[in-house]
């Protein structure tokens, strides 16, 4: 237990998780492993279609001018997540010893960081002013069902997230049992992921 | 503990959950109880089987005259065309395996219960609402070929929702046989029901999402400039591969488990070289993986090197031709086991045997049909093949749900439409697959009737008797729901066939929390294993 620990939150700490709980499959983390297989195939069957079009295309996929891609922003939310990918990570290692303080700093500092990841979203989507008619539809249909669906995916990591804190915060998880924190932290990576797919294969190589 | 997860009671009797408030309505709709929702997946699927079914058999009647659009518009010939195909694999095969899954494997491993009882619950029921809305499309004239825009954007959502909630209740099952197995059931001990089930759940979480993600991207465009895909005619050319080969062989998988569990039983013997009917199943099961065998895509450019494209792909037919072998092995082992044994015929083993006869036969056809000399691509020989495919899981469920009756249903079904069935569902696939596969041969095209320029001399008399076996197909989905009909009884076997496998070592129907204390198992037949201790120690 660390000493930074208010003794509020020790008081929801369990004593010792029941034999049971101890030897409990981690269901929940080969749940969301597998809910991650599915999205992850869902989006190579947009990436085929995006790339064989790609190619078909030829020069001039993304056009100069209004509908070009910048550059700058797309790189600068890749930070942002790849830096929450860290605070994450701080999540599972405060649970894993009993250290509530860090936890809800950890678990804040990456639902602010992904606040300002879909914050820079907008602006890069305004910045980048398609549309999905007229003569750049069919790159811009692509580009916005993969980029979107990216970010529905950290949405739904972000309350993920905020759901398994909230438990934490209710004394659910503990360094014996910290499954959900776990799952969620691996469906954050796997997001995390999904964006760097998106900046090298879309943002950067265009 | 997490707020998926249901964990009942073991010392209540019953499946029922306990009425609140909200009485039956809440019991049905908030339950987490595995066997409640597979019953409602096996309940949904059989309505699903009969509308495709009548679907199918008002394109065969227009099929007898192909030129000619006779009893229907042209433009609901086209959307039908899509919904016979689709329909069999979205609202039929897949939910009803789905629905089996959901009863028998929990038992089978072992587990208290399924695991994400409550998200198996959200699967069925946004399945049901999804299938309703997919129907609606269709209705307005929304589905591929349709001339409503605005409901072919209904149709799409509707399609994704489908394909989301099947593998949202697949990760369920999977998660059981992953995560739930009871002491001593090791990966190499699950029961092959439950083992087809994860691998057929595996290639299905591989491959559904890919279709999920190619509708996604088709209903932004269609919704906003349809640039890429057109207004929807290209919409079906997307998914052809899940009807086709070797996507199609996904819902088969299981199969291979249903027969591989019930012939060892009415065999008295124990499973031959069982981890070679593992590994049988897990051969067909990659064989099968369809995602990267398309048909096509809209807007691209054809290229006049390749106009077969996919069909001259010496990977689409390697895999075409040799997915006849695992199937082979699993037959080959189950006559075997058979010869090892004293075989007791019984409505179950009847059935086991006609679906991997009618499985067989479906992959002979599926090989014939990528041989290129033969020539078959594009003609009636894949319908034939699907059909064939199809009716093989039809028989297969249906064999499945007089094999574990007790368990799906409460109650044991009658014995004598248990046997006669099988036999009438096998017959009419055969005809109906067979008389296309034949058609194919003499080049009849594949398309929607209507479309067809030129027929081919005999064509006519072969989809005839095409229609008729899909007319023998529907009467037998009719005689399933005959033979469910039934009162409640109170004296139910818990092991009515003397089975060898844990989901007959608890009550029939399970107890709440299936097994009142957590079984231990040695070996994959752990109650075969006690019968003949018994039988020795006598």
């Amino acid at each position: 237990m660390s000493a930074a620990t208010p003794s509020v939150v020790v008081d929801l700490i369990p004593e010792d998780v029941p034999a049971h709980e101890r030897e409990r499959p981690r269901v929940l983390l080969y749940g969301t492993a597998l809910v991650l297989v599915v999205i992850g195939m869902a989006f190579a069957g947009m990436f085929a279609v995006y790339f064989a079009q790609r190619a078909a295309f030829g020069e001039g996929w993304i056009p100069d001018g209004a509908g070009t891609i910048p550059l700058t922003p797309a790189s600068v939310m890749l930070v942002t997540l790849a830096m929450s990918s860290i605070t994450v990570q701080w999540v599972v290692w405060a649970i894993s010893h009993d250290d509530r303080l860090n936890l809800y700093i950890s678990s804040a500092l990456t639902l602010v960081l992904s606040a300002a990841f879909l914050n820079q979203a907008v602006f890069l989507y305004d910045a980048m002013g398609w549309e999905v008619s007229g003569p750049d539809a069919i790159q811009a249909v692509l580009i916005y069902a993969i980029t979107g669906s990216q970010i529905v995916m950290l949405i739904v990591a972000m309350c993920f997230l905020a759901l398994m804190s909230f438990r934490a915060l209710a004394g659910e998880y503990s360094a014996r049992n910290h499954e959900g924190l776990t799952a969620a932290a691996l469906f954050w990576h796997a997001s995390v992921v999904a964006y760097f797919v998106i900046w090298a294969a879309i943002y950067n190589i265009k | 503990m997490t707020i998926t997860e249901t964990e009942p009671a073991a010392d209540d009797a019953g499946t029922e959950t306990p009425q609140g408030e909200f009485g039956d309505l809440a019991s049905v709709v908030g339950s987490g109880d595995h066997v409640r929702i597979g019953r409602l997946f096996v309940g949904g699927s059989l309505i699903g089987l009969v509308a495709s079914l009548v679907v199918g058999l008002l394109l065969d009647i227009e099929r007898v005259t192909p030129a000619e659009v006779d009893v229907l518009d042209a433009d609901v010939m086209v959307q039908l065309y899509s919904a016979h195909r689709l329909g069999l694999v979205l609202l039929f095969a897949l939910p009803a395996l789905i629905g089996l899954a959901l009863v028998v494997v929990p038992l089978q491993v072992g587990a208290s219960t399924v695991a994400f009882g409550r998200a198996a619950n959200l699967a069925f029921w946004s399945w049901a609402l999804g299938s309703a809305l997919w129907i609606a499309g269709y209705l307005v004239g929304g589905g591929p070929g349709g001339s409503d825009l605005e409901g072919t954007d209904l149709w799409l959502l509707a399609t994704i929702v489908v394909i989301a909630s099947l593998c949202l209740a697949t990760v369920c099952i999977v998660t059981t046989v992953l995560a739930l197995r009871t002491t001593g059931m090791t990966l190499p001990r699950v029961p092959l029901f439950s083992f087809s089930m994860l691998v057929a759940g595996s290639i299905w979480l591989l491959t559904l999402p890919v279709a999920m993600g190619n509708l996604l991207i088709i209903y932004i465009d269609h919704r906003y400039d349809q640039a890429l895909f057109g207004a929807n005619e290209a919409i079906l050319s997307q998914l052809a591969w899940l009807v086709g080969q070797p996507q199609i062989y996904v819902i088969a998988i299981p199969l291979l488990g249903i027969i591989g569990d019930v012939v060892p039983v009415f065999a008295g013997a124990r499973q031959r070289m069982y981890a070679v009917s593992m590994g049988a199943i897990g051969v067909f099961g990659a064989l099968s993986i369809g995602a990267w065998a398309q048909f096509g895509m809209p807007g691209l450019p054809i290229d006049e090197s390749d106009v077969l494209g996919i069909a001259d792909d010496p990977l689409f037919v390697a895999v075409g031709v040799l997915a006849v072998l695992p199937v082979l092995v699993v037959l080959g082992l189950g006559a075997d086991t058979l010869r090892a044994g004293k075989v007791r015929l019984a409505s179950p083993l009847i059935g086991a045997l006609l679906t991997g006869l009618l499985l067989l036969i479906a992959t002979v056809a599926g090989a014939l049909y990528v041989i290129e000399p033969l020539e078959l691509w594009g003609t009636t020989a894949f319908l034939g093949q699907f059909l064939l495919t199809v009716g093989a899981v039809i028989v297969g469920v249906v064999t499945g749900i007089w094999y574990w009756a007790t368990k799906v249903i409460g109650r044991p079904l009658s014995e004598g439409i248990g046997r006669t069935l099988p036999l009438v569902l096998f017959v009419g696939a055969l005809v109906s697959g067979a008389a296309y596969v034949a058609a194919g041969f003499i080049d009849e095209v594949d398309a929607p009737p209507g479309a067809i320029a030129v027929v081919p001399d005999g064509a006519e008399a072969l989809n005839t008797v095409a229609a008729i076996g899909t007319g023998i197909l529907l009467l037998g989905s009719f005689g399933i729901a005959v033979g469910l009909l039934g009162r409640r009884e109170d004296d139910v076997p818990d092991d009515p066939w003397n089975g060898h496998t844990l989901e007959w070592a608890t009550a029939s129907p399970p107890v709440r929390g299936n097994f009142a204390e957590a079984p231990e198992v040695s070996d994959e037949r752990p109650l075969f294993t006690d019968h003949a201790e018994e039988d020795a120690s006598a």
